[in-house]
């Protein structure tokens, strides 16, 4: 991972980290969200369009962008130990990024955000301003890099995306999997 | 599979519709048997995939739901699916093959047909407004919890109702209400469930 943070290059990694997550506890957690009031996400959905319910954004009918973070780690177990591994054994789930705030902790790797798909809809190319990490923890994605490579992440799976790396993702039936963001990415320092 | 003798089943579902009361099968088909969520969340991913059918959908609107594929999709992320399948018995045998033998076993072992009217599942909150449907009706709880409140009259009218139960539908609980009887289901967990429709 060091070698390919300083070389910028796309690494996917099989088995990585599993977990024992289930689609129950997805269909858990999207109901408990889909209750907690979200004013600043309806906003942003009332002028960009799309739909919502509660904290949860949602697009193409069935993808679904849960807005919480903090809930996850008690959601989902596993979570909280992969971000131990990816942080060389740093507990930063006490962070206050987590509560919507700036990071205070000063560890490299936060959480971003599960996301949860039912749909073949397509995320279109595009590349993030920070390192990226996404864990494939239910279903199977497919990640194609600068219009070249493809790589098939089954859960499991990571797959390690350098700043400003151009990249499109589908999959292959339902699917959850986890963002995973560098806070401390060079391009941002 | 099935937790109860058919014959007698039979029988209980035929006095109840008789006598205009519900009849509540607990654990009628163990836990082990029934479509797990990956199996609906995956229906639903199927069903999705289908041409939209723009008159239906149009029908469906004026109902304030949307129709995508052979899916409609309600408020609080509920979902029921096989909507429009023109073999609706062939596509449902796909999805859910261990509930097809079932239904298949019902039929032999007591004569009583059950056909399907399709999965659903609501994943947030959901409470609908009691009604009645023009056919005798089952519903089969597979995941989550569900509260089910028939009545014979609606809910609304209380004074004048002489007939209310309340069922609170597990995992494998199986429930019939006679052709006209009002229903009511209340959604305070992720449920999944499947319905089917007799005829005596």
């Amino acid at each position: 991972m060091e070698k390919a943070k300083q070389n910028s290059k796309v690494l996917p990694i099989e088995q990585y980290h599993t977990s024992e997550i289930t689609w129950e506890s997805v269909a858990k957690f999207l109901y408990s969200e889909s209750l907690i009031p979200n004013e600043i996400l309806k906003d942003r959905i009332l002028n960009q369009g799309g739909a919502f319910r509660g904290n949860v954004e949602i697009q193409s009918g069935l993808w679904f962008a849960p807005q919480g973070r903090k809930s996850i780690f008690s959601h989902f177990k596993g979570v909280t130990e992969l971000l131990y591994k990816l942080n060389k054994s740093v507990d930063n789930t006490n962070c206050d990024y987590y509560e919507d705030k700036p990071c205070n902790c000063n560890s490299d790797w936060h959480l971003q955000g599960i996301r949860i798909s039912m749909t073949d809809r397509i995320t279109g190319y595009h590349a993030d301003t920070v390192d990226a990490i996404f864990w494939q923890i239910l279903g199977t994605s497919l990640w194609e890099v600068d219009q070249k490579e493809t790589y098939e992440l089954n859960p499991g799976d990571i797959v390690y995306l350098p700043t400003e790396t151009a990249h499109k993702v589908w999959g292959v039936g339902p699917r959850l999997g986890l963002i995973i963001d560098n806070l401390n990415t060079k391009y941002l320092k | 599979m099935i937790n109860y003798d058919l014959k007698e089943f039979k029988k209980i579902v035929e006095d109840s519709n008789a006598n205009f009361k519900a009849a509540y099968f607990k654990n009628f088909i163990s836990k082990d048997h029934l479509p797990s969520w990956f199996d609906f969340l995956n229906c639903i991913y199927q069903e999705w995939q289908y041409p939209t059918d723009n008159e239906m959908a149009s029908i469906v609107s004026k109902h304030n739901e949307e129709l995508n594929g052979r899916v409609i999709v309600g408020k609080n992320l509920y979902f029921s699916a096989l909507n429009g399948a023109p073999d609706i018995k062939e596509e449902f045998k796909k999805y859910f093959p261990e509930i097809f033998k079932m239904l298949e076993k019902i039929e032999t072992e007591s004569g009583l047909v059950l056909t399907t009217s399709g999965p659903k599942i609501c994943i947030g909150p959901y409470q609908n407004i009691s009604h009645i449907d023009n056919w005798p009706g089952f519903s089969l709880q597979c995941q989550g919890q569900t509260t089910w409140t028939l009545s014979d009259k609606p809910l609304m009218e209380k004074e004048s109702i002489e007939y209310k139960e309340t069922f609170e539908m597990n995992p494998g609980d199986f429930l019939f209400f006679p052709e006209g009887m009002y229903h009511q289901i209340e959604v305070t967990a992720p449920r999944a469930s499947l319905q089917f429709n007799t005829h005596f």
